[in-house]
């Protein structure tokens, strides 16, 4: 489209150009809020899980993932009717100090916490292949304080490996 | 376009067998003096064969799998509610069961639910912007973080392990004997800053899960990724 000079000299009022710099004095308020937020928490508790996902079986969740069961529901998953849980580890991160949590499974997952407040927890995860030999996947992530995050994919006796995250952050 | 004398409804339900007796008598009746009514009922016969065969063939799209969940999930349903109750219940379901309307009532309920089931099946859900697939080791310029992430992990180790495990298997026995803690109020729905697949491929999923959207990254390593959306 052609740009006409009334475009181009276009002026904005005055108002507007008030209302700007608050809000820009206002994104930069909330910028440099952000790292003491982030600092808050140096810690996190986490629980993981590895879930052997198979086509064999009758379908039903073991009370054991009853907290996955609404995901494990879902379409995602429905070429799978047989959910085991293989394993789970407790593990603490601190803060920008890397964890490798190793699973019997022969994959290893490590976890990295990066920040985080009361509310939300900032996480880096890399999961590696069976023989530990190569990264699968490497992510950073924010999430509620207690949520559950899903990593899944990898093959294992027939079927797929799951694996949930829950951290929950530990102040002081 | 109806006859005088009859509603569209009741020729409607004259079609699908539901007038009583005397009414339908009536309408057959009005069938064979009027050729106009007559070709009326025609054409709900035909709008009645065209949308069966399109929900058929919408039918055939979902996999069988998901037909599967599906009874599943009303036998489950059905074995909740039986299983309770007191033997008089059970007796007298069973006699329910045994009545010759009870069968095809529960077919048509169980009709009725697959039907909901292939309604949501079908729609089209809200997608993330994140609900992306990811080439082998390219992260999209929106996920790739620039500075703040390692460089990609060394092999043998997922990048940023280092030697320093604290990983502790749970306490109190085998993995199956281990609860699910904690049933809180916190949020599934995770930001993806970054995420680099290293060798394989993978794709971000976000699916309902009880504390909201929960996200999922599926890895495709060497072999296709058995999902209900690869079938």
């Amino acid at each position: 489209m052609k740009r006409t000079s009334r475009t181009k000299h276009f002026e904005p009022p005055r108002w507007t150009r008030r209302s700007s710099l608050v809000g820009l004095a206002a994104v930069l308020a909330v910028v440099a809020a952000r790292p003491a937020m982030a600092a808050d928490v140096q810690k996190a508790k986490c629980d993981l899980h590895a879930v052997h996902l198979t086509k064999q079986g009758d379908g039903s969740i073991p009370p054991e993932l009853s907290f996955l069961e609404r995901e494990l529901r879902d379409d995602q998953f429905a070429a799978y009717k047989g959910f085991r849980l293989l394993e789970r580890k407790d593990v603490v991160i601190a803060a920008k100090t890397p964890t490798k949590a190793a699973f019997r499974t022969g994959h290893n997952l490590g976890l990295t916490l990066l920040g985080g407040d009361a509310k939300r927890l900032r996480i880096r995860a890399a999961l590696s292949n069976r023989s530990g030999d190569r990264t699968l996947v490497q992510t950073t992530y924010a999430i509620d304080d207690g949520g559950v995050f899903l990593l899944g994919g990898p093959s294992y006796n027939g079927g797929k490996l799951l694996f949930a995250i829950r951290c929950r952050g530990q102040r002081g | 376009m109806s006859h005088p004398s009859f509603e569209p409804e009741t020729l409607s339900a004259y079609h699908d067998g539901e007038l009583p007796p005397e009414d339908a008598a009536r309408v057959e009746a009005a069938l064979r003096a009027d050729p106009k009514l007559a070709r009326e009922t025609e054409a709900i016969d035909e709008l009645g064969t065209a949308l069966r065969a399109v929900l058929e063939a919408d039918a055939n799209d979902v996999p069988d799998a998901r037909f599967e969940q599906i009874w599943d999930a009303i036998e489950r349903e059905i074995d909740a509610q039986v299983a309770p109750e007191s033997t008089g219940l059970v007796a007298r379901l069973r006699a329910w069961w045994g009545g010759a309307w009870a069968r095809p009532a529960l077919a048509v309920a169980g009709v009725s639910v697959a039907s909901l089931a292939l309604f949501f099946a079908l729609r089209d859900p809200p997608r993330d912007a994140q609900d992306t697939q990811v080439a082998a080791g390219r992260p999209t310029p929106a996920q790739a973080e620039p500075s703040p992430e390692p460089p990609p992990a060394k092999a043998g180790v997922p990048s940023g392990d280092v030697a320093q495990p604290v990983a502790a298997p749970t306490p109190g026995g085998p993995p199956a004997l281990a609860a699910a803690t904690v049933e809180d109020d916190a949020s599934n729905e995770a930001e993806v800053e970054f995420i680099e697949f290293q060798g394989s491929s993978g794709r971000i999923e976000r699916i309902e899960g009880r504390r909201g959207t929960t996200t999922v990254i599926w890895v495709r390593e060497d072999e296709p990724v058995d999902t209900e959306r690869d079938l």
